[in-house]
């Protein structure tokens, strides 16, 4: 798919969720490309913060996480380097950390989720301990394409082509958790 | 477009994160307005990525996973580039800070954060800024910055009036939210928590955080790190007045 998709609407749209690079990411590609030292540490730097919480949120458990965070920063930059031009870095990053995060915890496919809306909903989401409860109870494989649309920001279509995910899968997924986080309780 | 309730429903998550079609988006944006338990439903779900945001980056600052693999992040080097569009000229300017910066420390001493901070400062609360608009980090997000560095705290509660937004592009990229109170301006830089900011002028605790003080010529700097991201707080203030504002925007004061 193109790196220039359709034009979006909704209240948290705009270029950031357009998908396409700014003029520094596909600089900072090229640099990355040709081998240049400090390249990959510098998107990790812009990067890192996230992909981190996304493996803390899916990880089994905290060491876990941090594991598995710490084998994505070592191997960033060698995956970087492959990745094609004209995409925007958010969507790069969250199709590899989809992809690796997926493989390394063997978590299954997205076929069949069903996006149940609950007959009654907050207004105001749970937060502290009952949030995290909420996040935790969802499956992994949900909770990661939730997090990772949560803290990287890739249009649905963006993702699907980067992946080979379903575009579908991937929002039913986002919108399942999505509901479960609100969704009101007796 | 006139679409079913059911399908609103299913649609209000991509909806919210602004992952819809402009037709599909306007259509439900029509029905969110006039229906009260959608418009709540929208809240909820907006409001639950706020907090899911906050809470899955509470403690990543504290993993040390930050620190690039291959060596230490260099303190100040110029900009390496920057966002598209009217970003264009700011970066020009944010280039002219680093040159601000070398004249500032010389080159024989590696400067503080809080030196760059200051003169970052100085050129982002003269220089060309984006228009914030409604939604400061979608106007952020489309200039290029990270989806969790597009922030622009809303202190409209301490007088402090939201002017326009910045990325701040280079080695160590940010973005900066510029305030004005009584005709003065306030810098917010906001980037990737990690590495010591180096020794303060002054300290002081804010429930679990701390606040390192830096005072310059002609203001301070105020530096924490939250969630994962540092916040570089500045304005033309005497060190001890700019602690207390920020103390007072954390709800310590």
């Amino acid at each position: 798919m193109a790196g220039r998709p359709r034009p979006r609407g909704g209240p948290l749209t705009g270029a950031g969720r357009s998908g396409a690079p700014s003029v520094g990411e596909a600089r900072l590609l090229q640099r990355l490309r040709r081998g240049e030292p400090g390249a990959a540490d510098e998107l990790w730097r812009a990067w890192g913060p996230a992909v981190a919480a996304c493996c803390l949120a899916v990880a089994p458990d905290r060491d876990g996480g941090i594991a598995l965070a710490r084998a994505l920063q070592a191997e960033l930059g060698a995956h970087a380097r492959a990745w094609p031009l004209g995409h925007a870095h958010c969507c790069l990053v969250a199709a590899w950390v989809l992809r690796r995060v997926s493989e390394a915890l063997e978590l299954p496919g997205l076929d069949g989720i069903v996006v149940a809306v609950p007959p009654a909903w907050a207004a105001a989401a749970p937060v502290g301990p009952e949030l995290q409860r909420r996040l935790r109870a969802l499956p992994a494989e949900l909770r990661l394409v939730y997090v990772v649309d949560l803290l990287l920001g890739c249009p649905a279509d963006q993702t699907a082509a980067l992946t080979g995910l379903d575009e579908q899968a991937l929002r039913h997924a986002r919108a399942a958790a999505a509901w479960k986080l609100v969704e009101r309780t007796a | 477009m006139n679409l079913d309730r059911d399908t609103i429903l299913g649609l209000l998550p991509c909806y919210v994160c602004g992952d819809l079609p402009q037709g599909v988006a306007a259509a439900i944006g029509a029905a969110v307005a006039a229906d009260p338990e959608l418009e709540a439903a929208v809240a909820g779900l907006r409001s639950s990525r706020v907090a899911c945001q906050e809470a899955l980056l509470v403690g990543i600052a504290e993993l040390d996973l930050l620190q690039p693999a291959g060596g230490r992040p260099p303190v100040a080097a110029p900009p390496a580039g920057g966002a598209a569009g009217s970003a264009l000229g700011l970066l020009g300017g944010l280039g002219a800070a680093a040159l601000v910066l070398v004249a500032l420390t010389g080159l024989g001493a590696p400067p503080r954060p809080a030196d760059l901070a200051l003169a970052r400062a100085a050129e982002l609360g003269a220089g060309p800024l984006l228009d914030p608009g409604a939604d400061p980090g979608a106007a952020l997000r489309a200039a290029g910055a990270t989806p969790q560095l597009a922030l622009a705290p809303d202190l409209s509660a301490h007088g402090l009036r939201l002017v326009g937004v910045a990325p701040i592009p280079g080695p160590r990229p940010g973005t900066a939210a510029v305030y004005e109170r009584d005709g003065q301006r306030f810098v917010c830089q906001m980037i990737v928590a990690g590495g010591a900011p180096g020794t303060p002028d002054a300290l002081r605790e804010v429930g679990r955080l701390q606040l390192r003080g830096y005072a310059g010529p002609e203001g301070a700097v105020v530096i924490y790190d939250l969630g994962g991201m540092r916040c570089l707080f500045s304005g033309p203030l005497p060190l001890d007045a700019l602690l207390e504002l920020v103390a007072a925007m954390l709800g310590a004061a």
